[in-house]
């Protein structure tokens, strides 16, 4: 990998729940902060840095490996936001090819492109496509790409049950040198209940949430301005939660190797959250009742 | 339960629905894979079947894609209509086959689509999914006969009216049945004795009007169990009845025998079947007459183990067993027979050879086959040349008879039929009387 310094961190999660946007306002953070950053978009749609290169137009890995050039590093990155370099692994257009592999292709190359020797960054964030579907997508938390993951989830059943998904693969590579779980970064939160329910599946996995983020108009307002919330909105509440999990990410190695539950179990947890909060619900009404 | 197989005689599916299109005189394979398929096949599969040649778009000939990294991310589809399209100009057939290998079909490249455009553009293209991962060598024969046939009717028009006379043969697989050729060939004239004609569709005198012909047989005649499914698809499709022949017919009485149970599902009349028997039996009567003196001279009376592709070993077995003597001590099933075939296989082999105690086994692991050979202390091996070095270390003579052949050139010579078998003799005594002219045998001096 060249230089042993960088901290190699893959940001994994169900689709939809808000890796890139994450992603991008911890490697802005850090960006800020001084640190030399690279953030790799691990997802065929190609749109991870998006935030971070304010729309600037990025070829991607894959793009120069079909079109068989010979290929430079400043080819395929651009600057962002903090100094943080953007580099895209791209992928085949919906419906065919094999993306798992593009990803495995584009890793493989930006190695032989000696990245990490030449560039010397403090850290270099993976954003991966949500569901490990197929081994290609487990190729940066296999040996020798990265060495820590972090899970972005909401408190959705289905955001838990990718999460839960995810682990199911670290366990499975982590005796074999792969990467280790930092934890759980918790997204999107709006239910007074969802906190709790993040807490326990962590308690439950054997791992913790390490941020929570509450869902807000700041991170959709930035997006619509194409920027992160570090860029946008600087002073904002939320910023300081980003700024605080960059810290944390930057300085933590406290790593755990994650106990999935099973399907059924995860099913039967899971009912019951739903009659907790069918209860708290309940008891809303009645007071309402009463007055 | 998984197990490990050492020197694996049974390759992959690819394999064999390429050896098996490459088999059929007019028709040119596609190769939709990696560059080391078509290849692999050549080097693994002909080259060891008896010194098979490449022939026309065989071996380093063979039409493939070559697929590299870029087609495997961003899909092949557009790189094999490319091929297609060279191909047709440049290789003269009547029938192209599209075969994938795993990495396109991993990958889940139209393929489907990419032939149906090259037909639309009136070239003779079909598909026949059979990548490596499909299954064994057996599984692509199996494919690719089934696949030619249901989309040959793309292209003819013709009657499927019935051809008085007319059946095919199916379950001897061109390549991984070593003197596939010569069965063929001694079939075809056995039948022609009683005024059937074969379909064999391989090799020799088949084309792609046999092909098409197929479906006016009268019967479908099964040598292997590998021809069963093929088999039941013609019927269904068809309404072609067929008849599971347990094991190739060699000698005399097997081979009487199996006209007779041909004879009911296919009548022909009972003085042909007279003439053939007086003829063969004058035949036979005449040659053992001839063989007898190194019979005895030589003790060609020995132990021997079958090892090989079951519709061989069975018919191999019987006639030497009953007609010449010998005595099978080991016969060892290559090929991977489900377990619900296995039975039946067992209690064929012992109605064969039923005065022996035989050990029958279903095997593909060269050292457990090997200590099968080595605990039944054996005098006399026909089987592969992977089992020379058993051979030399028990220090018996070894025969040649199936897959794969590094140390003879095979043509037309069959070990089956009227003929074959007496070709058999032949091969079977030189083998012993060379092997004991070197000064092997301690017995001899």
């Amino acid at each position: 990998m060249g230089d042993k310094k960088a901290k190699h961190i893959a940001i994994y999660g169900k689709g939809g729940i808000g890796k890139s946007t994450t992603t991008s306002n911890i490697s802005a953070a850090l960006g800020e902060a001084g640190y030399r950053v690279v953030q790799i978009g691990c997802d065929p749609k190609s749109d991870s840095t998006n935030n971070l290169r304010g729309g600037r137009y990025l070829p991607t890995v894959l793009d120069s490996l079909r079109d068989q050039g010979k290929v430079k590093l400043a080819d395929i990155s651009v600057t962002g936001f903090g100094g943080v370099l953007c580099i895209e692994a791209g992928g085949p257009v919906p419906g065919v090819g094999c993306a798992g592999r593009g990803i495995n292709a584009a890793v493989d190359l930006l190695q032989e492109l000696n990245l990490f020797a030449e560039y010397k960054p403090d850290y270099v964030l993976y954003d991966v496509l949500g569901d490990v579907v197929c081994g290609g997508f487990a190729v940066p938390i296999r040996e020798g790409i990265t060495d820590r993951v972090f899970v972005v989830s909401s408190s959705d059943f289905m955001a838990i049950y990718a999460a839960n998904n995810l682990f199911k693969a670290i366990s499975k590579y982590a005796p074999s040198g792969g990467a280790l779980l930092g934890g759980i970064i918790a997204n999107g939160l709006s239910a007074p209940y969802a906190q709790a329910i993040i807490d326990d599946f962590a308690g439950r996995t054997g791992t913790r949430a390490v941020s929570y983020v509450p869902r807000s108009l700041v991170v959709s307002q930035s997006e619509l301005y194409g920027q992160t919330v570090i860029e946008a909105a600087p002073q904002s509440a939320h910023a300081r939660i980003y700024r605080n999990l960059a810290q944390y990410i930057a300085e933590t190695d406290e790593l755990s190797i994650p106990k999935p539950i099973s399907t059924a179990d995860l099913r039967a947890w899971a009912r019951d959250w739903g009659d907790r909060v069918f209860e708290v619900k309940s008891a809303t009404v009645r007071q309402g009742e009463a007055i | 339960m998984a197990q490990a197989i050492e020197n694996s005689r049974n390759h992959c599916a690819f394999i064999g629905a390429l050896q098996t299109v490459q088999a059929i005189d007019g028709v040119a394979p596609i190769v939709h894979s990696t560059a080391g398929c078509a290849v692999q096949q050549y080097f693994g599969g002909n080259k060891v079947s008896g010194w098979r040649g490449s022939g026309y778009v065989g071996g380093g000939a063979a039409p493939s894609s070559n697929v590299i990294e870029k087609q495997i991310v961003f899909g092949g589809s557009s790189r094999l209509r490319e091929q297609i399209k060279n191909t047709v100009k440049v290789v003269k057939a009547e029938l192209y086959t599209v075969l994938p290998g795993c990495a396109t079909e991993l990958v889940g490249d139209d393929i489907p689509a990419m032939v149906k455009e090259a037909q639309e553009q009136g070239f003779p293209v079909i598909y026949i999914a059979a990548p490596g991962f499909k299954g064994d060598i057996h599984n692509g024969y199996e494919l690719a006969v089934k696949g030619i046939i249901e989309q040959l009717t793309h292209f003819s028009s013709g009657t499927r009216d019935k051809i008085s006379g007319l059946v095919n043969v199916l379950g001897i697989i061109p390549g991984q049945d070593v003197f596939w050729q010569g069965h063929l060939l001694e079939l075809q004239s056995i039948l022609a004795k009683v005024g059937l004609a074969a379909n064999t569709l391989f090799g020799l005198g088949q084309s792609i009007k046999t092909w098409q012909q197929v479906p006016q047989a009268e019967l479908n005649l099964v040598f292997s169990p590998w021809g069963v499914k093929i088999a039941q698809y013609l019927e269904d499709k068809f309404g072609t009845p067929y008849l599971v022949v347990d094991g190739l017919p060699a000698g005399v009485d097997d081979t009487l025998q199996f006209l007779r149970k041909l004879q009911i599902r296919l009548p022909f009349a009972d003085e042909e079947l007279a003439a053939v028997q007086r003829l063969e039996e004058q035949r036979w009567a005449y040659y053992v007459e001839q063989i007898a003196d190194v019979y005895y001279e030589h003790n060609l009376q020995k132990e021997v183990a079958l090892v090989g592709e079951t519709g061989l070993i069975l018919g191999l077995a019987g006639f030497l067993s009953a007609s010449f003597g010998l005595i099978p001590k080991v016969l060892v099933m290559t090929d991977p027979l489900p377990e619900s075939a296995k039975a039946a296989v067992t209690a064929k082999s012992k109605q064969l050879i039923a005065d022996y105690a035989t050990e029958v086994a279903f095997e593909e692991d060269q050292e457990r086959i090997n200590d099968i050979i080595r605990r039944n202390g054996v005098e006399l091996l026909l089987a592969s040349s992977l089992e020379q070095e058993i051979a030399a270390e028990l220090n018996i003579p070894l025969l040649p008879i199936a897959f794969p052949v590094t140390n003879a050139v095979i043509l037309q010579k069959s070990y089956i039929g009227f003929k074959g078998a007496i070709t058999l003799l032949e091969d079977l005594s030189s083998c012993i009387v060379a092997w004991r002219e070197e000064g092997k045998d301690a017995d001899y001096a």
